[in-house]
């Protein structure tokens, strides 16, 4: 093994109200221990001979618990097949058919106050539509359905593009199931527009991040001060009207979280709207990657949202009945589900030999985002202006190799990744990969901060339900 | 008499193993492979023992030049029944004859009232051809033994894991098997009275058949049915020589080592040699939340390499074809073949 020996156990220790716990690393599980143990293990009596150490220490050792090892190098499990689930398996194609945007949100990556590319007028033509179009099907045999998603800017100010795409891709996909998608700020949706969408089972994800005061704070027409709540809500009025079923099947909403807000004003908002109060939601807090720009903690916000926590907390005791917390929050519930059974699962021996955490999906392989000019990326959500990141063209196709550097784009720091306690559950991808230089190395680790933070947060919420008895089969039948 | 021209129609890759041993197809004449335009498969060749085919997605100009549409009933095959339903409109004007081994299958052999419950003794050696997933190559490796041992002079007959298997001068996997109004012990019973029935009926010196799907849970997501098929024909019948096709997978000879233990003791079948499969599944492909087949292809290449011991030991790559004669010499070996 390369560099520093370690010879400590590979555990994090944390506390919750409910008790004193260790996360084993090598078994990727939280243990629950009496209080004399998790001090004896803070203090780190690596050196002892086994018979003086404590029985309960000895018997987590023949258990398997507080191995030392550390993964030996940081490659990807997947770094030997990407070439195959490239050449074959392509999942989802997103065309950005504009740069362009009739509104100018604050937060938006493109608005200038992030490392990433800038508005323009940029449009894709139907000849890089269509090349892009011919490589995601020839790329694609091993799935059973295609899925083609709609990407800007607002792509409503190219939807001609959009049906090209369509009809070309219907006549070419002949005998495959095909599902499309589209991200827009609804402000543009025109009768028509809905009218096709509708027509060829669009999947739409529509932009509104709270009631008018908190979506204008941030969702303005370009070049003006004026907010676009007013003519979304038009737009999703008439929608519901025309098309009630298609709305409840296939249209959900994205509310992008400003923590200098009240969450209580927006979850009210989600409840009480009569437009809004029955159809899906997801919500995400204004992106902190690739930006020097930083948005205050609102502490009322954090108070209201872990309030809403904790109502999902107790739906899952069984203590309030379900969809008692948040929908805004409906991502936390999902993921707290799944954590809980994990925690309830063997678990593993030891960690591999090598490994990569697990936040780089297969770029090109899970989602090949192209641009306007042809440029293939793993996703639409790093920066285009990142050489780095292009994985490829719509003449040349994927390079597989830039493709597996990206797969195992924190190679370079293995000495950190393989010491850090939160390997396994790391989700960062290569989205928030700035550059080598020194204050990109300094963000990232601030990062990392906040990524070790909210492992342990998720861990203690796991362990707490889990001290009560969390019953979360029940709640998932209900 | 001069075989009649045959269509495929849809060409997928579960069709390859007929094309690959289309000399076991006595009435028809491969003439055309024929893709829908989305599936990304025209344009590949498919190579035979004794030569190729190209794969087109012309279907209206390979039907002006063919006798017959085969249209293959697979059911993992994702063809809209509207365009399905065109293509028959299409070969029913055109006056081409049109082959279908599942919906229009019936058992060619009906059982005796007397003996409808009764389980009857079989003195055919059988070999079973297995998997522990679905897609495993099952077909090719039911098909290549086939042919090889017919090759040899011997009588063969197969009842087949899946449809299609008259054309190859066998039985498609036979329909009672999935007849709900049936009870399991009603299946294994029928299925014992069949192979009686094909053995009196052909005479064979062997027969083999083939189980579809997984025999045993493959994760505690895909449990490949628990094995129901595999319990039900096990029990109607003894195997005298079991291959287990499985996927690859990277800690392949340890999880081989306890499959073949779990079906030794569930199934009563000692596996006599492995085949792997150029597939992988794949665990991101969650069944109810993408649109992913379960599996990613790899090629040989990927295999030797992860494999250094293919072919040398107990794991086999019977798609390739001296394999399979190297696999018949084993079989004839261990059941004292020559008789």
């Amino acid at each position: 093994m390369e560099g520093k020996v370690y010879d400590s156990p590979f555990i994090h220790l944390f506390q919750t109200v409910s008790g004193t716990y260790f996360y084993d690393v090598n078994k990727d599980k939280c243990v629950s221990v009496p209080r004399e143990i998790y001090e004896y293990l803070e203090k780190g009596n690596d050196e002892l001979e086994p018979e003086e150490k404590p029985e309960y220490i000895r018997q987590l050792e023949e258990d398997g618990f507080l191995k030392i090892k550390r993964v030996e190098r940081i490659k990807h499990s997947k770094s030997e097949i990407l070439p195959y689930h490239l050449k074959n398996k392509i999942r989802h194609l997103i065309l950005q058919v504009t740069q362009n945007c009739n509104l100018r949100c604050e937060y938006c990556v493109y608005s200038g106050d992030y490392q990433n590319r800038t508005h323009s007028r940029k449009k894709m033509s139907f000849d890089v539509a269509k090349k892009a179009m011919d490589y995601y099907l020839s790329h694609s045999r091993d799935n059973n359905s295609l899925s083609m998603g709609f990407y800007g800017g607002e792509p409503c100010l190219n939807f001609e593009l959009v049906k090209k795409c369509v009809e070309y891709f219907e006549e070419k996909a002949e005998g495959r199931t095909t599902a499309y998608n589209m991200t827009t700020n609804a402000t543009l949706l025109s009768e028509d527009i809905i009218d096709y969408i509708v027509k060829h089972d669009f999947s739409l994800m529509i932009s509104l991040d709270g009631p008018r005061e908190v979506h204008d704070k941030h969702r303005k027409l370009a070049f003006s001060e004026e907010g676009s709540f007013d003519r979304v809500m038009k737009k999703v009025e008439y929608l519901k009207e025309r098309y009630p079923e298609y709305c409840r099947s296939h249209v959900s909403f994205n509310c992008v979280l400003d923590t200098e807000n009240d969450f209580e004003i927006i979850d009210h908002f989600i409840k009480s709207s009569p437009l809004i109060s029955d159809m899906k939601i997801r919500s995400s807090v204004i992106d902190t990657r690739n930006t020097d720009k930083s948005y205050g903690l609102n502490e009322k916000f954090l108070e209201e949202m872990n309030y809403e926590r904790f109502k999902i907390q107790l739906e899952l005791l069984g203590e309030l009945p379900t969809c008692s917390g948040s929908r805004l929050l409906s991502g936390y519930k999902s993921s707290l589900t799944k954590a809980l059974e994990r925690a309830d699962g063997a678990g593993s021996l030891e960690l591999p030999d090598e490994w990569h955490h697990g936040g780089p999906c297969m770029p090109g392989a899970m989602r090949l985002f192209v641009n306007a000019e042809g440029i293939f990326y793993p996703c639409e959500r790093v920066n285009e202006e990142n050489c780095m990141l292009q994985i490829g063209n719509v003449e040349e196709g994927i390079d597989v190799q830039k493709a597996e550097h990206i797969l195992n784009f924190d190679e370079k720091r293995k000495d950190i990744c393989r010491n850090c306690w939160a390997f396994r559950r790391c989700s960062q991808c290569v989205s928030y990969f700035e550059g080598d230089d020194v204050s990109s190395a300094e963000k990232r680790e601030n990062h990392c901060k906040i990524t070790r933070k909210s492992v342990e947060e998720d861990m203690k919420d796991v362990c707490v339900l889990q001290a009560l008895k969390c019953n979360y089969l029940v709640t998932l039948n209900a | 008499m001069k075989k009649k021209k045959l269509l495929v129609y849809p060409y997928s890759r579960s069709t390859e193993p007929f094309i690959k041993y289309h000399d076991l197809i006595k009435d028809y004449e491969i003439q055309a492979l024929v893709s829908p335009k989305g599936w990304g498969i025209a344009g590949d060749t498919i190579d035979t023992l004794d030569g190729a085919f190209a794969v087109t997605d012309k279907f209206e100009e390979e039907l002006k030049r063919c006798d017959v549409v085969w249209f293959v009933e697979d059911g993992t095959c994702t063809l809209s029944q509207t365009i399905l339903d065109q293509r028959m409109d299409e070969a029913k004007r055109a006056g081409r004859e049109m082959l279908f081994f599942q919906k229009e299958r019936t058992l060619k052999y009906q059982i005796d009232a007397p003996y409808l419950n009764r389980m009857l003794g079989n003195e055919v050696p059988v070999i079973s051809v297995i998997g522990n997933f679905r897609d495993t190559n099952k077909m090719e490796v039911q098909l290549g033994l086939r042919y090889e041992f017919m090759k040899r002079g011997y009588r063969v007959s197969s009842i087949f894991s899946s449809s299609g298997g008259e054309l190859a001068g066998g039985y498609s996997f036979p329909d009672f098997m999935e007849d709900p109004e049936l009870s399991a012990a009603q299946k294994t019973v029928r299925y014992n009275q069949l192979v009686k029935l094909i053995s009196v009926e052909e005479n064979p010196d062997v027969i083999i058949i083939g189980v579809p799907g997984g025999v045993i849970p493959y994760s505690d997501e895909l449990h490949n049915d628990f094995g129901i098929y595999a319990f039900e024909i096990s029990n109607a019948v003894a195997s005298d020589f079991t291959i287990l096709c499985s996927l690859y997978s990277p800690n392949l000879s340890w999880a081989l080592e306890s499959e073949k233990e779990i079906i030794e003791r569930k199934f009563s079948w000692e596996i006599g040699a492995v085949h792997v499969a150029p597939y992988i599944w794949d665990r991101d492909d969650d069944i109810g939340n993408n649109n992913g087949g379960m599996t990613i292809e790899v090629d040989d290449a990927f295999l030797y390499k992860k494999l250094p011991d293919l072919d040398q030991g107990e794991i086999w790559n019977l798609r390739k074809y001296h394999n399979i004669q190297r696999l018949a010499d084993k079989i004839m070996e261990e059941l004292g073949g020559g008789d």
